[in-house]
C-alpha cells in the first residue's frame, strides 16, 4: 500500500540531516505534474546520493534516467521605480534594469524506488558556467545505470563527470568536437540539401 | 532509366526467336542467359538498421515470401552477397561502415535504399547525426519511398531491380559498371571529421538536382 | 521424455507443411504480384490533391493556404501561392474566385505518411492515396512530385476511401449550402440595403 507521497521538502530535510554541510535547494515545478526537484551542491552530491539509495525509508535504488539541460546566458529585465533628477525636479521614473544571468549546464536525475515502489525523486546538479567550469561529480558509483546516461550528457552537452569510470562519447564519434544538444549548436551547412533549400526559400 | 533493349538488331533477334520457338526450338543469347541467371538469384546482405528492417524481415517471412524471387538466403558476409538493402536511418557514425561493407561486396553489386531515411534522411533529416541519404556515398540502384514501405513495395522494388538487371547489355557503351575497367567499384570511405563527415558527400556519386529558385 | 519439446515443434511444422497442400489457411503466402491482399479502407501511403470535374488544373480544390506546408513535420511540402485568383470552375466555392498553388511539390522521399496534412486541410483538398508500388531508380525525377503528378479526381478518392469520401463530400456540400444560405437570408432580411455584398464576403472565409 502506498503511503503519503514523499514531498521534496521531506527529502531535503532528510538529506540535510544525514549529510552535514550539504546544501539542498528545492526547485519548484509549477506545471500540473508538480515534480519538484532538488538541487545538490557538488562536494556532497555523491554522499547525498548514497544516502538516498541506502536510507531505509527512501531506498531510491533505481536511477531511471539522467538527462542534461542547457541554459543559455540570459538577461533579466525588470522595471524599477527610481527617484531621479529630471529637469531640475526630483520625480519617480520607471527604469528598466537589466541584469545578466549567466548560463549553466544541468544534469537531472530521475530516481525511483523499486523496493518501496515510490518515486520519482528528481535531483539536479548545476555547473558553474557553460564554458570553463563544466565539471560535475559522477553518480555512477551510486547508481550503475547512470553510466551510459552520463556519457550521453557528456557527448551532447559537454558536462565532464569527475569520477566516471569511462567518460567518452556515446552517440557521436570520438573525434567530434561540438556538443549537439546545446542551444547554440549550429549544424554543418548543407548547401546541397534539396528540400531544405526550398524550405528556406533559396 | 533505359526502357529496355533498343535497336533494330534486337527487333530482328526477337522475331527470329519467336519464329524458332513456334517450331519448338528454344534459343537464347549469352546476354539473356547471363542476365537471367543473375537476376533470379540475387542474394542480399543481412543489413537492417531501423524500422524498415522489420518490414524487410516481414518480407522474408511466410506471407510475402522474398524467397520466391531468388533472394533465398540473406548472406551474413558481404563477400558472398550481391545486394545490400539499406533499410533504416543511416547515422553519420554508421555511414563509413556502410561504405566499407559496400566496398567489400564483389561485383556485380546492387543497392536498394529502402524507406525515406535511407533515400534522404526522411523525417529525421534535421538530426545532428543523420546522414541525408545513403546515395551521398554509394550509388543506389532502386529507391523505395515509404515510411516504412510495405513488404509488397519491397518486392516491387526487387522486381524493378530484376528488370534493371535484365536490361543490361554485356557489350557496348551501355554495359554495366562491373564490366567497364575504368569505373571504380569501391568508393572512398568517409572519415570522421571534427564537425561532420569528411567529405560530406562523394562528388562522383552524389548528383543532386540543382533547384533554380525564381 | 527427453526431446518432447522438439518433437512437438516438429509435429506443428509438419502439420503446417502437409496442411498447406490441402488447406488454403495454412498456405499463408500471398503471391505478389499475381495475388494481392485487399488493403483496409484506411490504408494510406502518400498524399494526393483532389480535383473536381475533369480539368485537373481548373478544378483543383487547393487554395494555397499553406497550412499543410507549415504543419508537415518533416517539411516535405513546398507551395508557391499564385498572385492572381482563378475562377471557381467546379462550383464548390460558390462562384468566388480563389487563389491557387502555382507550385505544389511534395518530396515523397521525405514524406512519412503521418496524414497531418490531410487532418489540417480546411478545404478537403489533400487526401491520402494507397498506391505503394513506387520504387524507382531516379530519386530526383521520380520522387519529387509536382502538382500534376499529385492531382487525382474526386472519383479516385471515392473509389479508394468510400466512407471518408462520403463524409468529405457531405462536409463540402454543407459548407457550400451555408455559404449560399447566408447572403440569401441577408438579402431577404434587408432588401433595401446592399447587404448581400458584405454578408457574402464575410461568410466566404
Amino acid at each position: 500500500m502506498r503511503a503519503e507521497p514523499i514531498t521534496a521538502e521531506q527529502v531535503k530535510a532528510a538529506i540535510e540531516a544525514a549529510v552535514p554541510g550539504c546544501r539542498v535547494q528545492v526547485l519548484a515545478n509549477a506545471s500540473p505534474s508538480g515534480q519538484h526537484s532538488l538541487i545538490l551542491d557538488h562536494e556532497h552530491a555523491a554522499e547525498a546520493a548514497r544516502f538516498l539509495r541506502d536510507d531505509p525509508t527512501l531506498r531510491l535504488d533505481y536511477c531511471s534516467n539522467a538527462t542534461g539541460v542547457d541554459w543559455l546566458d540570459s538577461e533579466l529585465s525588470e522595471k524599477v521605480k527610481v527617484k531621479k533628477l529630471v529637469d531640475g525636479a526630483e520625480t519617480e521614473v520607471e527604469e528598466v534594469r537589466k541584469t545578466k544571468v549567466p548560463g549553466y549546464l544541468e544534469a537531472v536525475y530521475h530516481l525511483y524506488s523499486v523496493e518501496k515502489k515510490h518515486g520519482p525523486v528528481i535531483v539536479r546538479m548545476r555547473t558553474g558556467d557553460r564554458k570553463e567550469d563544466v565539471h560535475l561529480p559522477s553518480l555512477t558509483g551510486v547508481w550503475r545505470s547512470a553510466e551510459f546516461q552520463e556519457r550521453e550528457i557528456f557527448d551532447l552537452y559537454g558536462v565532464i563527470f569527475d569520477g566516471h569510470p569511462d567518460l567518452r562519447r556515446l552517440l557521436m564519434w570520438d573525434e567530434f568536437k561540438d556538443y549537439p544538444m546545446r542551444k547554440d549548436y549550429v549544424p554543418p551547412a548543407d548547401d546541397d540539401d534539396l528540400v531544405g533549400a526550398e524550405r528556406s526559400g533559396g | 532509366m533505359r526502357a529496355g533493349l533498343g535497336g533494330v538488331m534486337d527487333e530482328e533477334l526477337k522475331n527470329l526467336k519467336a519464329e524458332l520457338s513456334k517450331h519448338g526450338v528454344f534459343t537464347t543469347t549469352f546476354e539473356e542467359l547471363y542476365n537471367w541467371g543473375r537476376k533470379n538469384s540475387v542474394w542480399p546482405l543481412t543489413f537492417g538498421l531501423a524500422c524498415c528492417a522489420i518490414e524487410m524481415i516481414a518480407t522474408t517471412m511466410a506471407r510475402y515470401d522474398l524467397a520466391r524471387f531468388g533472394a533465398e538466403v540473406f548472406r551474413a558476409s558481404p563477400r558472398q552477397a550481391d545486394l545490400i538493402i539499406v533499410s533504416g536511418t543511416v547515422t553519420k557514425k554508421m555511414a563509413p561502415q556502410v561504405v566499407r561493407l559496400y566496398n567489400q561486396m564483389p561485383e556485380p553489386k546492387y543497392v536498394i535504399a529502402m524507406g525515406a531515411c535511407a533515400i534522404s534522411g526522411g523525417p529525421f533529416r534535421d538530426g545532428y547525426n543523420v546522414l541525408k541519404g545513403i546515395d551521398r556515398y554509394i550509388p543506389v540502384d532502386v529507391h523505395i519511398p515509404g515510411c516504412p514501405p510495405r513488404p509488397e513495395a519491397l518486392i516491387d522494388a526487387f522486381m524493378t531491380l530484376q528488370k534493371k538487371i535484365d536490361a543490361q547489355q554485356l557489350t557496348g557503351e551501355d554495359r554495366p559498371r562491373h564490366l567497364k575497367e575504368d569505373l571504380p567499384s569501391e568508393f572512398p570511405v568517409p572519415e570522421y571529421g571534427e564537425h561532420d563527415l569528411e567529405p560530406p558527400n562523394n562528388a562522383e556519386v552524389w548528383n543532386p538536382l540543382k533547384v533554380i529558385q525564381k | 521424455m527427453l526431446g518432447i519439446g522438439i518433437i512437438q515443434g516438429l509435429v506443428e511444422t509438419a502439420r503446417n507443411f502437409f496442411g498447406s497442400y490441402t488447406s488454403k489457411q495454412r498456405l499463408t503466402t500471398v503471391q505478389f504480384p499475381d495475388e494481392r491482399l485487399i488493403q483496409p479502407e484506411a490504408a494510406r501511403v502518400f498524399p494526393f490533391l483532389v480535383y473536381d470535374t475533369d480539368d485537373w488544373e481548373k478544378g483543383l480544390r487547393c487554395v494555397a493556404c499553406k497550412i499543410c506546408e507549415v504543419e508537415c513535420p518533416p517539411q516535405c511540402i513546398s507551395i508557391t501561392k499564385s498572385a492572381d485568383k482563378k475562377p471557381d470552375y467546379s462550383g464548390i466555392y460558390s462562384g468566388k474566385p480563389q487563389f491557387y498553388p502555382e507550385k505544389f511539390d511534395i518530396d515523397v522521399s521525405v514524406c512519412m505518411s503521418c496524414q497531418i496534412c490531410v487532418e489540417v486541410c480546411p478545404f478537403e483538398a489533400i487526401k491520402m492515396d494507397n498506391a505503394f508500388e513506387l520504387s524507382t531508380d531516379d530519386r530526383f525525377g521520380g520522387l519529387m512530385w509536382d502538382k500534376q503528378r499529385l492531382a487525382m479526381p474526386n472519383s479516385h478518392y471515392q473509389a479508394i476511401h468510400p466512407t471518408d469520401a462520403a463524409e468529405s463530400d457531405a462536409a463540402l456540400a454543407e459548407k457550400k449550402a451555408k455559404a449560399e444560405a447566408k447572403p440569401a437570408a441577408a438579402a431577404a432580411a434587408a432588401p433595401a440595403k446592399p447587404a448581400p455584398e458584405k454578408a457574402g464576403a464575410a461568410t466566404e472565409r
